[in-house]
């Protein structure tokens, strides 16, 4: 039992690492490539590029792009060519080595645009990735739970919504975020919100003044990830409330005289809340990955535009540590359901098997 | 669970969406796409995609100006663009939506006929399969390739093969190990799905830049994993019918209870998904052109004249048009799907 919770909690890392390795050798291998073919071809020009040659290598040095990229490397032998291979150890001076000892001990590495180092670019766009993503994920299940509770109970304007709901889930996040910015943040349309960026500090405010500021600049961001999300999710708990409604243990609640209130809150939502926290998993990845493209149409200096402008200059590093942090959320949103699934259903407290939702 | 739930919301959409004439104006729109990417380049159009008309910037549709749908803020004819870009989308999301069809059905298969048990090879192909990988693996980290290391990959592999099959001659190469392939196939799957799609198609766009080809490749190998489950989950639910069973005791062989009996039924279910997953894929295609990563800039694409939308807030027919067109697109592929679930 106990080597099982550990093979589940160690899984997701050990996944994460396989992914960051992976990711992190191809983008060297990437790179190196593209530093590497510069010989000098004509006389006239040979001597700047010889300059040229030598300020990239002082570079790649600099950056450690000199080593070997991994504990091996696989060479076509010396004298009989591509034959016979040459199998080289290096030890443990490689580029992957390093990386590896750098990121337990916590460094990213600097960046290759600006030399600043990873972990304080990422701390500086965090916070605004996690305003926008917290409040979108919380008032999403909680916009979620009110809608499809209220819409249990057959409503006239239920088939209105849940059709709304069909075409919202059907449309990319980009195009619901530029139809907002076209219509709501527009001199031409309606320009009720600012086009894009974050409020400036006005020195001194009051609690109040900075939360409602911040409002006005967040609202569209996080009103457009609530357009996408939502819908599925309302779609999805309504099948399943409406699936448990079917069940025995409902006519019984009936029976017993309570109210359908009572019965929907006390006795379904309990019961269909478990292929709803399966959903819940990908909620905060999901959501990371929409604030790739929020933060790109709305010009908010967080996480998903640092991952988009990073992958547009192939500034590996920086991009590396978006990675990181992004699976590391997606490991905590693994644990979070784990914890969930153990509250919602009591039968799993004891049971050796959880369910499977990787 | 999921499963079930997923089929009641199924037929959810389907009370919904169970109109015919909502399916005929579907099924006339997605032709009207087909159509256009087909004959775009046969249309007498008075503009070329990617042409800049200096004198008309972001001007309103109107005959005058030839410029039926307007032009965006580089003066790029909309109607061009939107039809080179109908071009695009149906050349980039359906050769990606079968690739990912195809392996996800051999994977899903795959892993829900053989589990993990069920695949036994001999100690000598269990060497000799791994003799291989390995060396195939050797060879493509090689730096330089050419046609002498094709050759010398070749003649390894022959050596190899040579003595596996004596070993598989001997008493201890005929001894069977079962293949793990269920948890193998899952294991993969679990790597891609543990960051977002999305995000990793960006990095994966850092580290080789997309043109039609490489994109197509990339969303068909990176979205199997999901249409995989579900392939995997009906295989797994219909191995322990009797009709599989009595297949099997009749002594028929893996391919032919595989072509005959379980294909006709998985059918269905493949042609569904692979509907909602050619939206997944036209979602993703248009969002990465969209944020600039995905295809080259001068291949016309829906997303890249949304993108220019952004230039010109006041032009609301640079944004209008294509946004719709996507929408509508998007939307007759959730129809069509739908009416097939049931």
């Amino acid at each position: 039992m106990r080597g099982r919770v550990l093979y589940r909690l160690l899984r997701p890392l050990l996944l994460g690492w396989l992914l960051l390795s992976v990711v992190f050798l191809l983008s060297r291998l990437a790179g190196f490539g593209s530093t590497v073919d510069l010989t000098p071809e004509t006389d006239i020009l040979s001597s700047r590029q010889f300059e040229r040659q030598q300020a990239q290598q002082a570079l790649q040095k600099r950056l450690g792009l000199n080593l070997p990229l991994f504990y091996l490397s696989v060479v076509p032998h010396p004298s009989y060519g591509p034959w016979l291979l040459a199998v080289r150890w290096h030890g443990r001076h490689n580029q992957y080595h390093q990386w590896l000892r750098q990121l337990a001990a916590g460094s990213l590495g600097s960046s290759y645009r600006d030399g600043q180092p990873v972990t304080s670019i990422i701390s500086e766009a965090l916070p605004n990735t996690l305003r926008l993503t917290l409040p979108a994920a919380a008032s999403s299940v909680g916009l979620t739970l009110w809608l499809g509770l209220r819409l249990a109970r057959r409503r006239w304007w239920r088939t209105w919504v849940l059709s709304l709901c069909v075409a919202l889930d059907a449309a990319p996040l980009f195009l619901v975020a530029t139809a907002l910015l076209l219509l709501l943040a527009n001199p031409d349309a309606f320009p009720l919100f600012p086009a894009y960026g974050l409020p400036e500090s006005a020195g001194t405010e009051s609690l109040w003044e900075s939360g409602t500021r911040h409002l006005y600049y967040y609202a569209l961001p996080i009103g457009s990830l609530l357009l996408v999300t939502v819908p599925g999710l309302v779609l999805q708990l309504v099948a399943a409330l409406e699936q448990e409604a079917g069940s025995q243990y409902v006519v019984t609640a009936r029976a017993k005289g309570l109210s359908d209130r009572q019965v929907l809150r006390g006795h379904v939502l309990r019961n269909a809340a478990l292929p709803f926290i399966t959903l819940l998993t990908d909620l905060l990845p999901a959501l990371l990955a929409g604030a790739v493209v929020v933060e790109v149409i709305f010009a908010l200096p967080g996480m998903g535009r640092l991952l988009a402008e990073a992958a547009a200059a192939r500034d590996y590093p920086v991009l590396l540590g978006g990675v990181a942090l992004v699976a590391a959320a997606r490991l905590i949103s693994y644990w979070l359901a784990d914890a969930l699934y153990a509250w919602a259903d009591p039968r799993l407290r004891r049971q050796t098997t959880l369910p499977t939702h990787a | 669970m999921p499963g079930q739930t997923r089929a009641c919301a199924a037929r959810l959409l389907c009370q919904l969406m169970h109109r015919p004439w909502y399916r005929w104006i579907a099924l006339g729109w997605l032709a009207l796409i087909v159509l256009a990417a087909a004959s775009a380049s046969w249309l007498p159009l008075p503009f070329q995609p990617g042409q800049t008309d200096t004198a008309s910037i972001a001007t309103a549709p109107s005959a005058a100006t030839q410029h039926w749908l307007g032009t965006d803020a580089l003066g790029r004819d909309v109607l061009a663009e939107l039809l080179y870009g109908s071009r695009t989308l149906v050349g980039v999301s359906l050769p990606a939506t079968a690739l990912l069809t195809l392996l996800a059905v051999l994977l899903g298969a795959t892993a829900g006929y053989w589990g993990n048990t069920r695949l036994r090879l001999t100690r000598a192909q269990w060497l000799g399969g791994s003799y291989a990988t390995l060396l195939t693996a050797l060879y493509l980290l090689l730096p330089r390739t050419g046609g002498a290391t094709m050759m010398a990959w070749l003649l390894w592999l022959l050596i190899g093969g040579a003595l596996a099959w004596g070993l598989g001659r001997t008493g201890w190469g005929r001894a069977r190990e079962a293949v793990p392939l269920d948890s193998w196939i899952l294991g993969i799957a679990a790597i891609l799905g543990s960051v977002p799609r999305l995000i990793l198609l960006v990095i994966l766009a850092a580290v080789m830049p997309f043109s039609v080809v490489s994109a197509i490749l990339m969303l068909g190998m990176l979205f199997w994993p999901g249409m995989m489950r579900l392939v995997r989950a009906e295989m797994l639910r219909m191995k322990a019918l009797p009709y599989l069973e009595a297949a099997r005791a009749l002594g028929l062989t893996d391919t032919q209870i595989m072509w005959r009996h379980a294909w006709p039924a998985l059918r269905g279910l493949v042609a569904t998904s692979s509907l909602l997953y050619l939206t997944v894929v036209i979602g993703l295609e248009t969002t990465l052109s969209f944020l600039g990563i995905g295809l080259p800039a001068e291949q016309a694409s829906w997303g890249h004249l949304l993108a220019a939308a952004r230039l010109a807030p006041e032009a609301w027919w640079v944004a209008a048009f294509p946004g719709v067109s996507l929408l509508l697109t998007l939307l007759s592929l959730r129809v069509v799907a739908r009416k097939k679930i049931i």
